[in-house]
């Protein structure tokens, strides 16, 4: 390094301090959930009383909306015309980093923990949402009001949580990725096992632990060798590493690259539930208490594609084909995302409990997203976003609708939800809507987000003018196909069977007293028809989503990803 | 002083032997004693990395790994006691009422 490119001490320190005061401002939210999740535990002190609990839910419903307001201000509306700005840098540092300094200043170049760019704004806002209707779900949770005097941690936990949440999609290091994902993770295994003396719980909790403690120590191993090769933890930095030095990537290092493409890529593939590291998936969702399976399935996995879709686009911007330096990686993550849904699919379709199948469409779920992923680009990153985005109310109104009729008729299995339809009209057609929005059907808000994932696969390549991944938008229709069975088998069980009760009195000759119907007061259905509401309104109207996805990939500057 | 390539060899041997224990043992403790020996190999291959470049990073990286192996040891710890309680086993193979 030449000495002329060595700024003196002192303005490295002056830079330092003005870039920190800087930097606390792209914080607010973070800082807001910290402090919430402090005053929950002297909350859940203060409280004495089983019943009164409860007030923690409420604060964590507070705290969730205020920190995603504050987030909603960190969003900088794009002007057409205007020069491309780097978003807020959380956490800049320079002094440590060992690659070959070249002209532009570090500050410049984004060499920061963090960073709050619309991109990540976007997921926070997700998040929050996902919480606050989990936390509203949660009051109506059978399995937690048993547990009323624990709610205190329960609350504060979901906090935390939120934390991690928020900062793995704003991640621009690989020490900020592993610690915010293993915030996460860690939050989840005690929310996965809050209904501990049961068998289920307990084992659903140890379970995720074990393959969570695997993959997140494979994922950092991964992350060891990148910084053998680059020596710098920075993504932004290692891609520049991986282009300036050939030596990273040629040779035995190629492998090595590989190696700990794949390691990195187990860790994150594990919170996104891809196959194979999707065996905790049906044992978690069955066994923690159904408002964290709901969270998990939607938050967790946003939160884990954000990290997935600024790690692979950041490292690797453009594949073998046109860039030097990078992996093909997308063929992998195509085999991947196929082999992911074909057996979320077909395991889902041998299922009799409705939560396993649930669990299963969400693997399936996820390999639907991996393919957009392939893709990358401005296209696949929107198409991911606007899945997203539906996919949090229908998952989130199915795990609600199966814990309303779990409250009541104690079962998640199939058959018991035979003749449903004329117990509890409200909550089974509401439970069909999802469903058929899981599935994608038109005119609800899945099939928004199935059509801007395939129109993102089918996406022609610009210099031959083919379709390179027609086989893998194939592959998604297919499994579409295939998961209408089984959406449609639960469908069919409340609306079209009679329960097993009747039919086997019938065939004794007797007649049958119809079933009681089942009630649900008035705050229950109106969560409800908040869940169905956005369904339907975005099957229909889902410009602003669109427009809203496609603001943040602007900011992203595909072409020339830097900060 | 011993070269790069023997540091990372012996992680890379610790490494593979903490995560063929935490595929093929049985009993939890063990599993999660494996966990932490992944880590540690971890751990050896930053510090070497981090000595042979002449690079702080990877040494603050370990102490973050350190920090969190703690935690995820303490709440692993947790579930096991819990999981005892209700079935007075650790043996994994046996813990599987949810079926695949």
């Amino acid at each position: 390094m030449p000495p002329s490119s060595v700024p003196d001490l002192s303005s490295v320190a002056r830079l330092v301090q003005a870039y920190s005061a800087y930097s606390l401002n792209g914080f607010v939210p973070e800082v807001i959930l910290v402090g919430g999740f402090l005053i929950a535990i002297l909350l859940d002190v203060f409280t004495r009383r089983a019943k009164s609990k409860s007030i923690s839910i409420y604060f964590a419903i507070v705290v969730l909306a205020m920190a995603g307001i504050a987030s909603a201000f960190q969003w900088q509306p794009f002007v057409a015309g205007q020069p491309w700005k780097p978003g807020h840098l959380i956490f800049p540092y320079s002094q440590t980093l060992f690659i070959p300094m070249v002209h532009e200043s570090v500050l410049e170049r984004g060499y920061a923990m963090a960073v709050v760019d619309n991109f990540s704004v976007f997921f926070k806002l997700l998040i929050s949402v996902a919480g606050i209707f989990m936390l509203l779900m949660s009051l109506a949770s059978q399995e937690l009001r048993e547990r009323s005097r624990r709610l205190g941690e329960y609350s504060s936990l979901i906090i935390g949580m939120c934390v991690g949440l928020y900062l793995m999609p704003a991640s621009l290091d690989l020490t900020m990725m592993y610690i915010s994902l293993e915030l996460v993770s860690i939050a989840g295994y005690i929310l996965a096992g809050f209904s501990r003396d049961t068998e289920h719980g307990a084992e659903a909790a140890l379970k995720y632990i074990m393959f969570g403690a695997l993959s997140s120590g494979l994922m950092i191993y991964g992350f060891s060798l990148f910084y053998g090769l680059t020596g710098t933890t920075n993504i932004i930095a290692i891609r520049e590493v991986l282009a300036l030095n050939p030596a990273t990537h040629t040779g035995a290092n190629f492998y090595i690259l590989w190696i700990a493409t794949i390691l990195a890529l187990v860790g994150m593939g594990y919170k996104i539930s891809a196959v194979p590291f999707h065996f905790w998936t049906p044992d978690v969702y069955e066994g923690a208490p159904t408002p964290v399976t709901a969270f998990l399935s939607v938050a967790s996995k946003a939160a884990g594609f954000g990290l997935l879709i600024r790690f692979l686009i950041f490292v690797f911007p453009e594949g073998t084909k046109t860039a030097a330096p990078v992996l093909d990686w997308q063929t992998a993550l195509a085999i991947g995302s196929i082999v992911t849904m074909t057996f979320g699919n077909l395991a889902a379709l041998l299922q009799t409990n409705v939560r396993r199948i649930l669990a299963y469409s969400s693997i399936a779920h996820a390999g639907y997203m991996m393919a957009a992923l392939v893709v990358g680009k401005a296209d696949g990153t929107v198409a991911i976003m606007i899945y997203l985005a539906t996919y949090l109310f229908m998952q989130i109104g199915v795990f609600y609708a199966v814990m309303l009729i779990a409250n009541k008729i104690g079962s998640e299995e199939i058959d018991d939800y035979r003749g449903l339809m004329t117990r509890t009209p409200l909550v089974s057609s509401a439970m069909v809507i999802f469903l058929l929005s899981l599935t994608g059907i038109p005119l609800t808000a899945g099939f928004i987000g199935k059509f801007y994932l395939l129109a993102a696969v089918l996406t022609p390549d610009a210099a031959t003018h083919s379709l390179p991944w027609l086989w893998l938008a194939v592959g998604v229709i297919v499994n579409s196909v295939i998961s209408l069975y089984y959406y449609l088998r639960v469908a069919a069980a409340m609306f079209l069977k009679r329960p097993l009760r009747d039919m086997a009195l019938e065939r004794a000759g007797q007649t049958a007293p119809p079933l009681p119907a089942i009630q649900f007061g008035v705050p229950v259905s109106a969560l409800l028809l908040a869940l169905i509401v956005p369904i339907l309104v975005l099957g229909v109207y889902f410009q602003p989503l669109v427009d809203f996805a496609s603001g943040v990939v602007r900011f992203f500057n595909f072409d020339n990803i830097r900060y | 002083m011993a070269p790069l390539s023997h540091y990372l060899a012996v992680s890379a041997i610790l490494f593979v032997i903490g995560t063929a224990g935490v595929l093929f043992r049985r009993n939890a403790i063990i599993v999660f004693m494996c966990v932490e020996l992944m880590l540690n190999a971890v751990n050896l291959t930053l510090i070497a990395f981090s000595q042979f470049l002449g690079d702080q990073t990877g040494q603050i990286l370990v102490f973050f790994v350190m920090t969190v192996a703690a935690a995820e040891a303490a709440v692993g710890l947790a579930i096991v006691i819990a999981l005892f309680r209700n079935r007075q086993t650790v043996d994994i193979a046996k813990v599987n009422i949810l079926k695949w």
